[in-house]
């Protein structure tokens, strides 16, 4: 008896074996299990997403999905990995705005181009926000931009690692108010934030949903939202007179040669699963803002974004 | 206190008792495998926890992170495979005991050490965490970059041999470390212009390619083990409860370590993997035998194994009160607790009391569950990998091995990597130049390096950036222990040279 | 002798480093360049200890004392080596499974002292398809992590 059942073991490799060799004539997809990988480490933003997601998207897609991680070089590592997976729609990939533009943008070789990878939705997002310690001397952001010109390059601002939208927003946010700090990157979001608490830093560049699980030991000043944030006790980057609206975007892409069909059919199931109640409400818990670009509307953001980044790098002289 | 009460009565239930044995055993199953962090175990419970209450949730997590610690020194003990940053030092030592067949009295001290240091971390969790977390908040960049460099100093100490070989060691590791991009600044550093080494050398397959892969080598090079195990000594050898009482007789030793563990536990990104170098050090010079150490002291697996898991503990001081996640699988705790309302801060002993007290019941009472558990389970594992020829362990430890670096990162660059460090470190080994400052330099470099560039970009309000390294307080005291550890060891060794040259010429006199 | 080699293979990799310098960010040429030179200067004292040695003591061996510990000839010690570095360039080509049984095997066959007949040659493959196939079925089947299959991907 234990003997056929592990028998039975033994062979459903060799059964899911045989189906990948098959699976490249067609038919119905997905018919086999998705991968769901992230270039980043378990724990952080993008993983959260991709655990609340994980069951939703089993639901509508019918076929398992799994998720891994292939983290390394601020993600880097992923994306050029992906560019040389197969173009079947079982590799998908969690993939970030703005890394994507500003790595390649950035870097001499970072192992993939832009255009190399094709985005299927975009799904959530979390703007930038500029925080200081609650019992700082900056109440406003009048007051912030005020001492940063008073001593330029005398305020540092943290934020999460190098080429991110924290890096890219606390660029903007300085040429927009015309003063000069300097920015320190820290190991991602979560480890910036002692900095800020110990007074290490004067300021954080972080993501909105730090306000609310920071709570009353720090003071937002302005967040780079499009409108004000519900349960947000900040005024927006416009409303204080810089017309500055950006952050992290998170999303799912696939190789740049996989079929439109299958990336139409990826790309409804992500946005089904924006629907899901559950989800909304978890999305809601961590402070997330829920997001629909869809294939098309996915790339004219990107590049959007590349446009924007181009003209501020290059003003800045960063582009070498 | 009620709530305290309120968090036993909940503990206490059959299936919270029930899902705290799982998690443990879980946790200890995926921590003896190298190259399955525990980390990556968690991330695979959250779904799980999504369908249960909070409290269930909390506990699964907390039991499953605890056990995977613990579990960490099975392997490396046993086939000198640590798994992480977290059981280097119980390498040190216990896989040389392991080569003295008492490979039983290895598990037993680390399987002691780990349930102390378990409840110490929980303890401090439970009655010191708003101050530990406030302490935390004054390291600063600067203060981590000599807390990197004091971990660097244990190369000094260590080098039983050449002092100039352990250092030879430490660089090489640190200029390793350097590879790929580049941790504050996003420069891409010495790829050779390969990208995929851009993400640098990675630190677990580089632990499994160091200290393991030299060993399976050998292995298979001399057809044998280099113990042969006799079936008597078995017999002979003492009972564990024997053992147990042996090491309990030294408590000292526990308790320090515990409590080193614990303290640095707290200080986020760095705590894991320097507390259990510092309480292996401070054992070492602590002790009266210190010649034992690298010739496997049974207390250095104490120390090492009480600190890691003292760690588990006191990681969560700052995640709890302060919302910063102490270590990568802290991260994933704290995104559960924020997906159930919970809001970590210094009122969340106060506001959601029961659940955060039912979690740290459980981290305790996992620890506690380690013991039974461990004893059977490790040394079950240790009769096997000790019976098993030497002709089947051999492969067993290389395919381990290889799927371990595989799986981190699903990369096959990962296991390539992993055995060219291991033939070098072969190699290098014979020359004297042993894997310990290398492992030491890899793992502390990019963590001195951010503290560092960090450092200076902070400053830029100085007029000399590099000048606030050497004037906060807490950095002073810093350095102060540096020197210490730098001239402490030089003492000793002269003392000890003048020993042995006293009994040299004792001997000399005799004959 | 040994320190003279060890020495020179430590400032080509040093060198090998030095040439790739090229920073385009504040601060982070700081670290690398102090390894660079830390290393560079231990070398060139082990070298120089290395030479002393030789020219005191003649042709006398150093550290022999270690050399007897570690007495693996040279022969077996490459197979070894050999044998994993195969393993490792198989591994994407013929899949987890399939490499890992066939290099167990080998392992295991290279490991017998006495002559090897088809029972152990059963006997070691037996051995070899249980550790490979548990590994395999709780690595995919249990905590979902994706191993290389049989060709590629």
């Amino acid at each position: 008896m234990i003997r056929q059942r592990a028998l039975a073991i033994a062979l459903v490799p060799a059964a899911v074996l045989g189906l990948a060799a098959c699976s490249g004539g067609g038919g119905e997809f997905p018919s086999k299990r998705i991968d769901y990988i992230l270039p980043f480490d378990p724990g952080g933003e993008s993983d959260i997403t991709a655990r609340l997601q994980q069951q939703p998207l089993e639901e509508v897609l019918g076929e398992s999905v799994s998720i891994s991680y292939k983290p390394g070089a601020g993600g880097a590592l992923g994306w050029s990995e992906l560019t040389r997976s197969r173009p079947d729609g079982y590799t998908v990939m969690g993939c970030n705005i703005p890394h994507i533009i500003l790595q390649p943008m950035l870097r001499d070789d970072a192992g993939y181009e832009t255009k190399a990878i094709k985005p299927v939705y975009f799904f959530q997002s979390t703007p930038n926000a500029l925080v200081v310690k609650a019992d700082s001397e900056f109440e406003t952001l009048e007051d912030f931009v005020a001492a940063a010109k008073e001593k330029p390059g005398g305020l540092s601002v943290g934020g999460s690692g190098d080429f991110s939208a924290n890096h890219i927003g606390t660029l903007q946010f300085a040429d927009a108010a015309g003063i000069e700090v300097s920015y320190t990157p820290f190991d991602g979001t979560g480890a910036a934030v002692p900095a800020l608490l110990g007074g290490h830093v004067d300021a954080l560049m972080t993501y909105t949903p730090q306000i609310d699980a920071l709570g009353d030991q720090v003071r937002p000043l302005a967040i780079m939202a499009e409108e004000p944030m519900e349960g947000v006790d900040a005024p927006t980057f416009a409303e204080e007179g810089y017309d500055l609206a950006d952050g992290a975007y998170r999303g799912v892409c696939v190789q740049e040669d996989t079929p439109q069909e299958i990336v139409d059919t990826l790309a409804e199931s992500f946005a089904a699963v924006n629907e899901d109640p559950a989800l909304v409400e978890d999305f809601k818990a961590q402070a997330f803002n829920l997001e629909n670009y869809d294939p098309a509307q996915s790339l004219e953001l990107i590049d959007a974004r590349t446009q924007e980044y181009t003209a501020l790098l290059d003003k800045l002289g960063m582009l070498g | 206190m009620g709530d305290a009460l309120q968090g036993l009565v909940d503990l206490l239930s059959p299936l919270t008792l029930l899902l705290v044995l799982v998690g443990t055993v879980a946790g200890m199953a995926i921590g003896a495998m190298p190259g399955l962090s525990a980390t990556m175990g968690l991330a695979l419970l959250v779904p799980f926890t999504f369908a249960m209450d909070p409290g269930a949730g909390l506990v699964l997590l907390g039991a499953f992170y605890m056990g995977a610690i613990y579990g960490g020194s099975f392997t490396a003990i046993l086939v000198n495979a640590p798994g992480t940053p977290s059981s280097i030092a119980t390498a040190f030592e216990g896989y040389r005991m392991t080569k003295q067949g008492r490979s039983e009295e290895a598990i037993v001290a680390a399987t002691l050490g780990s349930v102390v240091g378990g409840l110490v971390g929980v303890l401090f969790l439970l009655f010191l965490a708003p101050p530990l977390a406030d302490f935390s908040l004054r390291f600063g960049p600067q203060e981590y970059f000599w807390v990197a460099i004091f971990g660097l100093t244990i190369i000094i100490g260590m080098s039983t041999g050449s002092v100039l070989k352990g250092l030879v060691g430490g660089a090489l590791g640190v200029l390793l470390g350097t590879v790929g991009i580049a941790p504050v600044g996003g420069d891409v550093r010495f790829t050779f212009g390969e990208p995929s080494l851009q993400g640098g050398v990675p630190l677990v397959p580089a632990l499994i390619g160091l200290f393991t892969v030299p060993e399976v080598l050998k292995l298979i090079a001399r057809r044998s083990r280099e113990f042969e195990v006799q079936p008597g000594a078995e017999a002979e050898s003492r009972h564990w409860t024997r053992m147990t009482t042996d090491l309990l007789r030294k408590p000292v030793n526990l308790v320090r370590s515990s409590v080193i563990g614990a303290l640095i536990g707290i200080l986020p990104g760095a705590g894991g993997s320097v507390a259990n170098l510092v309480a292996y050090n401070e054992a070492k010079r602590a002790s009266k035998e210190r010649h034992k150490y690298g010739h496997g002291a049974v207390e250095g697996v104490v120390a090492a194994e009480s600190a890691n898991n003292a760690t588990v503990g006191g990681g969560f001081i700052p995640t709890l009160t302060l919302g910063v996640p102490g270590t990568p699988p802290d991260a994933i705790v704290l995104g559960v607790l924020l997906l159930q309302g919970l809001r970590p801060g210094a009122d969340l002993f106060t506001q959601s009391g029961d659940l955060v007290y039912t979690f740290a019941f459980a981290l305790a009472l996992s620890a506690l569950m380690m013991a039974p558990v461990g004893l059977l389970a490790g040394r079950a594992l240790q009769r096997g990998v000790v019976l098993l020829p030497a002709r089947y362990l051999a492969p067993a430890i290389a395919v381990t091995s290889i799927v371990g670096a595989y799986a981190i990162r699903s990369s096959v660059i990962d296991v390539a990597i992993m055995v060219v460090l291991g033939v070098l470190a072969y190699f290098l080994g014979r020359v004297g130049v042993g894997v310990a400052p290398i492992v030491l330099g890899l793992v502390l470099g990019p963590i001195a390096e951010r503290g560092l560039v960090q450092g200076l970009l902070v400053s830029t309000d100085h007029a000399l950036p590099w000048l606030t390294f050497f004037t906060r307080p807490l950095s002073i005291v810093l350095i102060l222990m540096c020197v210490a550890g730098i001239v402490w060891p030089m003492i000793q060794n002269r003392k000890q040279a003048v020993v042995t040259e006293m009994v040299a010429e004792a001997e000399k006199d005799r004959a | 002798m040994k320190n003279i080699i060890t020495a020179l293979g430590l400032l080509v990799l040093v060198a090998s480093f030095v040439v790739q310098r090229d920073y385009r960010f504040p601060h982070t040429n700081l670290l690398p360049d102090a390894s660079l030179v830390v290393l560079g200067v231990l070398s060139v004292v082990l070298l120089v200890q290395g030479l002393r040695q030789r020219a005191l003591a003649g042709a006398a061996p150093d550290d022999a004392a270690v050399d007897d510990e570690e007495a693996v000839g040279l022969w077996d010690l490459g197979r070894a080596v050999l044998l994993m570095a195969a393993w490792v360039v198989a591994l994407p080509r013929l899949g987890f499974l399939a490499a890992g049984i066939a290099f167990c095997t080998l392992i295991s066959l290279t490991m017998r002292s006495e002559r090897i007949t088809p029972k152990a040659v059963l006997m070691d493959a037996a051995v070899a398809t249980v550790i490979v196939l548990v590994l395999y079925l709780s690595f995919t089947q249990v905590l979902y992590v994706r191993l290389p299959e049989l060709g590629g991907q």
